[in-house]
This record gives C-alpha cells, structure tokens and sequence, in this order.
C-alpha cells in the first residue's frame, strides 16, 4: 500500500525586544551564565510579571503578516509543571484565549503553490536552558542551569496538519523563515535556537482523510534535520505498517548525528498541566486602533516582493526568488534601480559579479553604496571605462568601499584614446609580429583584431578598440 | 465512602503533580483531611450557575505595558545568594533522567 | 503617658513639633518589644538596629530643616511575607527559614522613603495559612489579652504586636480575612484595602487574585495615615489601579449624616456568639443616631463564598508555590534524582496546612476536577461580585460582624481545619469582589475579650470606612483599647 504522510509543525520563535517579556533583564544571545536574571525571572518570592509592550507588538505584527485573526481579547494562563529549567513551576501562557486564531501561509511547494493554514498563534515565555554533564539528558549525572534564557518573549505558531512530506515541512519553514525575517519580529536564526520546530507525523493511506497514530518529534535543529527526521519518520512507520506492525503514540528524539528518530517515550496519558488564569495578569485587551496601527506598520512580505520584482524590472521567477531570499541583496538591487534603468543588465551584474564579490569578502549588501555601483554602470555604458575594467573595480569598489570614479583616476584606469600614447605601441606592435602585418596585407581582416588585441594587452585592456583601428589601418 | 477510597487512590499522582513528598503516616492522615475537606467543599455545586460567566479576576483592569527597555540584572553574588546549588555562574541541578517522576 | 502608649497620629504631632526624637520613639518601642515579647512572641526577626539607624536618619534630617512626611520617625513592623531587603523574610515556613529578598516590596521602598522606622518581621500562619498564627513553623504568637488564647491570623503576629505596644503600626496581609481577623481578636484596626490599591510586587504570593497588603493600627485615623502612604499604582504591579489616592486623614471626622448603610442579614446565624450579634446591632444603632440610614441588606450568594474562597485560593496557593523547589533559594534536600529533590524539598520545607492545600489546590485544577469545582467557584464568585454590586446601588455601607466569636484558644482549632475555615465565614466574600473593608474594634464579650465590627464599601470607596470607623470609635471613647498585659505582672 502506498502511504501518505500528514505533518503538522508547532514552531516557537523568539521575539527580538530588548527586553525579556515580563522583566527588564536583557535578551542579548550569548552572555555569561545567569547574569541577563532578576528575581522576577529567577521567579522569587514575591515577584510579578510586567507585560513587554513590544513583545506583543511583534506577536501581533507577525500574526497579522499570517493572515490571523488577531483577538481583541486574550488571556494569559498558567501552565504548570515542575522543571528545573523552570523558575516558577509554571510558564505563563495563552492556552484557552490565545492572541490569534486561524491564519495562513502560502508556500511554493515544487507541486504548486498552497496555502498551509495555522491553528493559532500565541505568546508564552522561554524557559531556562539546561546544561547536561554527559552526552544526553538519559546519561547526564547532573545538570546545570543558566536562566538567562527563562523569560525570553516566545511566539508560537502552530500549523493544521497539511504539510505531506519533509520537503514540504523545509520549505514551508524556509518561507515562515523569511517572512518573520521580513516583518522584523525575530532574527529566526535556527542555529542560536530563536527559531524552534517539534513535528507531529503519521501516516495514511494515500488518498484517505482519516489521520493515523501521531509521532512527536523533537530536537530538529535545522532546516535539513526537520526534512530528513520527518522523511525517517516516514519510512519508520511505513515499514512498520507495511509489515503488519502496530503503531503507538509517542515522543522521539532526532539524533543527527545518527541520523534516525530514538522513541523517547510512549504517551499513554497527555500531562496535566492545571492551566487557569494567570491572576499577575489582567486579560490582553488591545483597541481595534492598536491592531490596526500595527497592520499599516506591515512591510512589504516575501511573496508580493517577488511578484513586484518580476513585473517592475522584468525579472524572472527564479531571479525574484534569488533577491528576495537574500533580503539585502533585493534591497540593494531596488536602491541602484532607482538611477539606473537598465534592469536587465543591472540584474546580471547583481546576480554574477556582485554576489560572488560579496562572498568572496564575507560582506552584506547592506554595507555597499547603491550610488556607487549605479557611477560604475554608467561609466561602462558611456564607454569611458571597459567591461573587464568594470569588474575589476567592482571587485575592489565591494572590497574597500571607494568609488570607481576615484579608483579610475586613482589608478588610471580610463580609456586610452589619444593618438601620442597610442601610436608609439601601435608602432611597437607592427614591429614585433611581422607575420600578422604580412596576413593583414594578404586581405585577413582577422589580423587586424589580433594587432588590437595585443595593443589592448599592453594597456591592460584600457585602449579604445576604435582608435585603435583606425591607426593600424592608417599605419599599414 | 467511596470518596475516601479513591483520593486515597489518587494521593499518589497528586503528590506527583504538587512535587510533595508525603511519609506513610502523613499521606494517611492527609487522605482523609482531603476527603473530608472535599466533601464539603462539594456544596458548591448546589449553587445554579448555568448562566454565569467565570470570573477570575475580581475587577476589570486596563490592559498596561512595560516599554521594551532593558534594566539592570541582579549582580552574580546575589543571583546565587540563597542558594547551595551554585556551581561556578550555574546552578546545580540532580539528574533529570528523562521524565520519570519518584512516586511517593 | 509612655511613647509606645501612643498613637501613630500623636507621635507623628510629637516628632513634628521637635518635643521628641526618633531615635527616643524607635527606643521606647524596642524596650517594650524587649519586655512583651517573651509573652506574646509577635516578631519573627527583630530588627533594632535598623530601626535606630532609620530613626537616626530622620532625626538628622530632621535637624536640617527638612519638611517630613507625616509618619516619618515612626516606627513599623511587617508581616514576614513581606519582603524587605536584606531582613530575612520567611513567610514562617523552614522552606524560607533563611531567605533573605535581595530587594523591597514595593510598599516597604514607600514607607522607607517616608522615614519609617522598620522594627522587624511579625509572626504569621505559615505563607499566610491560617487564622490563628497557630501554622506558623516556628511557635505560635499569642493575644495580649488573654495569653492562653490566639491572636488570629494569619497576620496574627502584626496585631498582637500593635496591641500589646511592641509596634505603634504595622502592615498586614489579607487575602481572606488575614487583617481583619487579628485585628478584631487584638482589639486594634485593621483595613483590607480594594484589590488593586496597594502594590502586592514584593508580597510573597497567597492566592494572587485576592491578595492584599494593608494597615494594623490602634486607631482609624492612624491606619487611614498608613493607607495614605503606601496606597497607588505601582508600575510593578499590573493590578493596581490609577485611581487617585484621597488624603483619608482630611475626610475623617465628616460623620455618618446621611450614609446609607446596610446591616448584613447574612451575618448572625446560631452559632455566632450573642455578644458579636449585640456588638452589631449596637454599632448600627449608634450608626442610626449619627445620622446614617440604616436598612437591612442581604448577599444571597455569600452562603457560598467559604466554598468558592477555598477553593480559589487553593489552586492559586498550589500554582504560587511551585516556586519552592530548592533550585535557586530555600530548603534543598538532596535526592537521587532531580524531581525526588524537588519533592523531599518541599515535603520538609512545608507544614501540614501548606502541604493540604497544595494538594486541594492541585486536585481542583486537575482536568477532572476542574469544571466541577475551579470553574463553578470563579461562576459563584462572578455571583458574589454581582450581590456587592447591587448592594452598592442602594448602600453606601455594609454593616457585619468580622467573626462568630472572640479570640478562641490556642489549641482550640488547630486539629479541625473545618471549624477553623468556618470561623472565616464573613470575612472571605469581600475579597471574592475585590471589595474594601474594615474591622474596628466595638464592644466586649463576657470573658472581657475585644470585638470587632466590619464594614464594607464599593471598591475605591476607603474613605467612606474610615469614616464610619472612625465614628464608631469616638462613640465608643476616643481611647485606644488596650489589654491588661503587664509583663511584671505575669
């Protein structure tokens, strides 16, 4: 029987406020060990959670750019359960009343495009991060905790089980990637955990809708892990259906560098986590005004930029892709057309030369000057300077930020086209390869081009190819 | 009578769930604390409240923010002040051992 | 007379007018604590020291000129759940035994600003369990009136300490009764505040939805002084409220012309004590001749509120004491594996009422209890609110009784945790509404032990309490009450 996977991805994004969501302590990635805590997130005696304005501007930001429905009301609850990463014994959460229902991301799977739906977005807080002495939580001895971590403003966003393969789960990760990237709510790096994914999986036979037993699992710590554990997962529980077996509903573990899924535990009974209102907070009452604000602060999303870019400068669906992809590289790209209008030739000095400068140098395009690349293409298109001239500069003009007007007359790079410097090396030339001259006379106009070239040669290709021409003809 | 028996039966998970460990002559007299406690605590369920709204705050409070600015954090020596478990900038914590809960 | 005899008001007069200083009113209070204590053991830590240092500060401001807050010079004692900086704060629980806050509760940066002497930590039910200070884990305090008997709680510690002159002020905590209870067996005046007008940031967590912090004290007019200084909003408190904070003090002596208050029919069933049902009825009498309209009220559903009370509370206790698990502060107890740590912790960190509630509070929240029990006490509490608020469109007060009895004996309760929850009974459906009231001293009963009646009012409204508290104690005799406690004596 042939089966078909039905995904489901709960994602936690860290918000990038400067502040923690309830305590003024800093977010900063990558301080000493308990020294971004207070005792509002150490959770000591007495202390009360103080709601981070931004924090839920961004929540709301991000849930308006995926089309949720932003609720005027929502409630902030308890969760509670003993942790030791865990400073209260309970996270505080949005369980009943979350932020936003609904909502949808449209993704461009290699099937089509398809709207993946959202069940609902919420706000909670991070938890501490624990340390274990060993290889895994099973072996460790002890732990260590750091809490610098616990109170980070989180966002989490949970998907409708429509995603079918782990190709599908990557790319609609790498669109909700970008999309937060674009509303300016996270940095969504996977690597330092501001963007986080649990999947659940199971499997049915392709074309039913009924859903099969569940798989949770955890510790996908990039984009490629989520697409080979959920691609494990499926061929785990195929073989598993395929043979007969019985399926059960359980948490694994993706082990990377094995490369396989480790059945943590069998869920016979979800926990009881004893939500109820989290009493420290009134409900989250925001004004229509206040939502609506927020919307008309929605940049422009990943997906309009790339029909933008396709129908304003003629761009091509991969080249949009390309651009959008890599956000300074579109907004770079868009700053230069504002001079400069020939799209098409400024696309492939982007696409080419330019990306492979910046990579070369490990510089952003964030860091380069539009009007500099804009006085480079304008001196190429007037002639003044030639095309492997212009790469040339460009390379330098990306590596130390000077202006290629200043590195022509810095260098000397401009066209040669007056007869004095000319003629000496034409004379030079004609000199040097007899044959060449001798075909020329025999009427092999492809002699011609070979003396220029070797002229060019001498100039570092700075000669004008015309004048050129016209003194070898008038010499021979 | 049988609410006797059966918080005595759920003692255990519930002193799971609370973290609260209970000697044997303690949890004895506790189930029965609870059984009476709840027994009459079921009154409650007397009063019609089909129309009723839950409330669980006693007031209607405006909704208030912190503007997102960043504050001091506590000095390390006090971070660690009242505790024994510090190990270098960390706390120390025992095993964890997966999720398994001691039953007492 | 002796400084500690006197009323915040009068000393606050006295150091103002420079007839005395500070540093002589702090000393006068610690050599009293020093002879009473080893009777009524109120205090839990004492602070003398600091209390002279804080009373040296004022007095040399003072001497340059300075222009001083009413209560500056005069001394304070705090609930132990109460933290302040540096001052162990232990909730009378071993879990805290050593806790020492690396910051103030909101209320004690206030009163600090305000110069007030800080004299120390006052006993209480352990994390404010209780309603005799019985549960406290380190001994009981005991009613200066009658040593054999309780002082109330769980602010026990905090009246006992006012009225045997060990404190001339003091703050308490009152989540079901915890201020107004003491003060009614103490004989002092203690006032439960609007949710909502005093910061809890600081407060070591009962059940966050009812908390609140507010005045013991001798006389209205002194707790309307205290309540003054520490009321408003608090940026670090999201429940408190912007209202303005009126200055109390100026509105006292405006009588009762024309209130319209209502005698709470609720209060006064069979097993109440004839003399706190007289002591009623007399103060609503005296509240008729000073010009009140005087009715009959009645909330129907305040026959239920000890239900829903209990069981808010306990969830909320069993969440706000999560906390407690040895990592970061507190009882740690080694065990093989970190949830045995956690539960061998709190098992021997927390006393018997902790450790019921804990686990009432954990078996009402669980998802097969929830509806039945959490979810119809916040439906019954959405109807007590409702009874206030018809309430206070036809009375500007409600008149009651704040308990059934007198102070009882220690021992009396302590093993019936029923009867002593129902000894609670008019004094835990305010706080369901987030309502104010208080409870000031009126009458005796036959062993010659003090009274209290309450009185409530709409949320905001603490001014029209003082008020009428504060014309029943001049109908009674402007003179505070004070026991016959004489340390040489016993």
């Amino acid at each position: 029987m042939k089966y078909e996977a039905v995904i489901g991805l709960e994602i936690h994004v860290e918000l990038q406020t400067r502040s923690k969501i309830f305590c003024g302590c800093s977010t900063a990635f990558g301080a000493e060990p308990n020294t971004n805590c207070c005792p509002i997130c150490l959770g000591l005696p007495g202390t009360l959670p103080v709601l981070n304005r931004r924090a839920v501007e961004y929540a709301v930001k991000a849930a308006l750019a995926l089309n949720c429905q932003v609720q005027e009301k929502s409630v902030f609850a308890r969760k509670n359960y003993f942790y030791p990463d865990l400073t209260k014994a309970y996270q505080i959460s949005q369980e009943r009343m979350p932020l936003a229902w609904g909502g949808y991301l449209e993704v461009d799977f290699p099937t089509g495009s398809r709207r993946i739906h959202l069940q609902r977005v919420h706000l909670e807080e991070e938890a501490g991060k624990l340390v274990h002495a060993g290889d895994s939580i099973l072996s460790a001895a002890y732990s260590l905790a750091d809490y610098n971590r616990a109170g980070l403003p989180l966002l989490e966003i949970v998907t409708a089980p429509e995603l079918h393969s782990g190709q599908e789960a990557r790319l609609f990760l790498e669109e909700l990637r970008l999309l937060l990237l674009y509303t300016g709510v996270s940095d969504v790096k996977m690597e330092e955990g501001s963007l986080r994914c649990d999947a659940n999986i199971s499997l049915r036979p392709a074309g039913s809708t009924g859903l099969g037993v569940r798989a949770e699992v955890k510790n996908l710590n990039s984009f490629r892990a989520v697409e080979q554990a959920l691609n494990y997962e499926f061929e785990r529980q195929a073989r598993i259906l395929a043979e007969g077996g019985e399926l059960f509903q359980a948490t694994c573990h993706w082990d990377d560098s094995r490369k396989a899924t480790v059945v943590m535990r069998r869920k016979e009974e979800a926990a009881d986590y004893r939500y109820f209102p989290e009493p420290d907070l009134p409900p989250l009452v925001l004004e229509r005004s206040f939502i609506e604000a927020i919307r008309e602060q929605l940049p422009e999303l990943p997906r309009e930029r790339r029909r933008r870019l396709q129908e304003q400068y003629g761009l091509s669906a991969e080249e949009a892709a390309m651009l959008v992809e890599a956000r300074e590289l579109a907004d770079f790209f868009e700053a230069v057309a504002e001079s400069y209008r020939d799209y098409r030739s400024l696309a492939n000095w982007v696409q080419g030369d330019l990306v492979y400068r910046l990579r070369e140098s490990g510089k952003s395009a964030a860091e380069l000057s539009p009007a500099m690349l804009v006085e480079l293409l304008e001196l190429l298109d007037a002639g003044e300077i030639s095309r492997p001239v212009a790469k040339e500069l460009l390379a330098e003009m990306v590596k130390s930020g000077v202006s290629p007007k200043k590195l022509v007359q810095q260098r000397g790079l401009g066209r040669i086209s007056d007869r004095e410097t000319l003629l000496p090396l034409v004379e030079q030339v004609i000199a040097e390869n007899p044959d060449a001259v001798e075909n020329y006379r025999k009427g092999k106009e492809k002699a011609l081009a070979f003396l220029v070239g070797k002229v060019m040669a001498l100039t570092r290709g700075r000669a004008d190819p015309q004048e050129l021409n016209r003194l070898f003809r008038e010499k021979l | 009578m049988s609410v006797e028996l059966k918080i005595e039966r759920e003692l255990d998970g519930l002193c799971a769930l609370a973290c609260l460990h209970l000697e044997a002559d303690e949890k004895r007299r506790m189930a029965r604390r609870l059984e009476e406690l709840i027994k009459a605590l079921r009154r409650i369920q007397e009063v019609d409240t089909a129309e009723v709204e839950p409330a669980a705050y006693p007031a209607a409070l405006p909704v208030r923010f912190r503007e997102d600015e960043v504050e001091p954090s506590l000095p390390p020596e006090q971070v660690f002040e009242n505790t024994a478990n510090r190990s270098g900038q960390y706390f120390h914590v025992p095993r964890i051992a997966g999720e398994e809960r001691e039953e007492s | 007379m002796k400084l500690y005899e006197m009323t915040a008001l009068e000393l606050s007069r006295l150091l103002q007018e420079k007839e005395v200083s500070a540093v002589e009113v702090a000393r006068s209070f610690i050599e009293r604590a020093d002879a009473v204590e080893p009777l009524v053991q109120a205090y839990i830590t004492r602070t003398p020291e600091e209390a002279l240092a804080g009373a040296e500060a004022v007095d040399a401001k003072r001497s340059r000129g300075e222009v001083l807050p009413p209560l500056a010079g005069v001394p304070l004692a705090i609930k132990d759940n109460i933290c302040t900086r540096g001052v162990r704060t232990t909730c009378a629980s071993r879990f805290l035994e050593d806790y020492v806050p690396p910051g103030d509760a909101s209320v004690i940066s206030k009163v600090r600003a305000a110069g007030m002497p800080l004299l120390g930590k006052t006993n209480m039910d352990e994390f404010a369990m209780g309603s005799s200070t019985e549960n406290s884990a380190f001994f009981p305090t005991r009613n200066p009136w009658d040593l054999s008997r309780v002082p109330g709680g769980s602010s026990g510690g905090s009246a006992a300490a006012v009225s045997a002159g060990a404190a001339p002020l003091a703050l308490g905590s009152d989540t079901g009764g915890s201020i107004r209870q003491p003060a009614a067996f103490c004989g002092v005046v203690g006032l439960r505040p609007t949710y909502g007008r005093v910061s809890r940031a600081g407060v070591v967590a009962l059940a966050s939805s009812m908390d609140q912090v507010g005045p013991i004290a001798l006389t209205v007019a002194d707790a309307a002084l205290l309540l003054e200084l520490i009321a408003g909003e608090d940026k670090a408190d999201f429940t408190t409220s912007s209202e303005p904070v009126p200055s109390y003090l100026d509105v006292l002596s405006q009588g009762v012309q024309g209130l319209r208050v209502g005698l709470l029919v609720e209060d006064g069933p069979a097993n109440f004590d004839p003399a706190v049902v007289a002591a009623v009825q007399k103060a609503a009498r005296k509240l008729e001749e000073g010009g009140a309209v005087v009715e009959e009220a009645s909330l129907p559903h305040v026959s239920y509120a000890l239900e829903a009370y209990q069981l808010i509370c306990a969830a909320e206790v069993s969440s706000n004491l999560g906390r407690f698990d040895g990592v970061r502060y507190g009882r740690c107890v080694a065990g093989e594996n970190v949830y045995a740590m956690f539960s061998r912790s709190r098992g021997e960190g927390f006393g018997p009422e902790v450790k019921r509630r804990l686990l009432l509070g954990t078996y009402v929240l669980s998802k097969k209890q929830y509806d039945a029990y959490y979810l119809q006490a916040l439906r019954v509490r959405a109807l007590v609110c409702r009874d206030y608020q018809s309430a206070f469109k036809r009375f500007d007060l409600l008149l009651g009784a704040v308990t059934p009895t007198a102070a009882f004996k220690l021992g009396e309760k302590v093993d019936d945790p029923l009867a002593m929850y129902h000894a609670d009974i008019c004094i835990v459906h305010g706080p369901l509404a987030g309502v104010p009231a208080i409870s000031v001293p009126y009458g005796f009963d036959g062993d010659g032990l003090p009274l209290g009646v309450q009185l409530t009012a709409a949320p905001y409204r603490e001014e029209l309490l003082f008020r009428a508290a504060h014309f029943l104690e001049q109908s009674r005799g402007a003179e505070p009450l004070r026991p016959q406690l004489s340390p040489s004596g016993l």
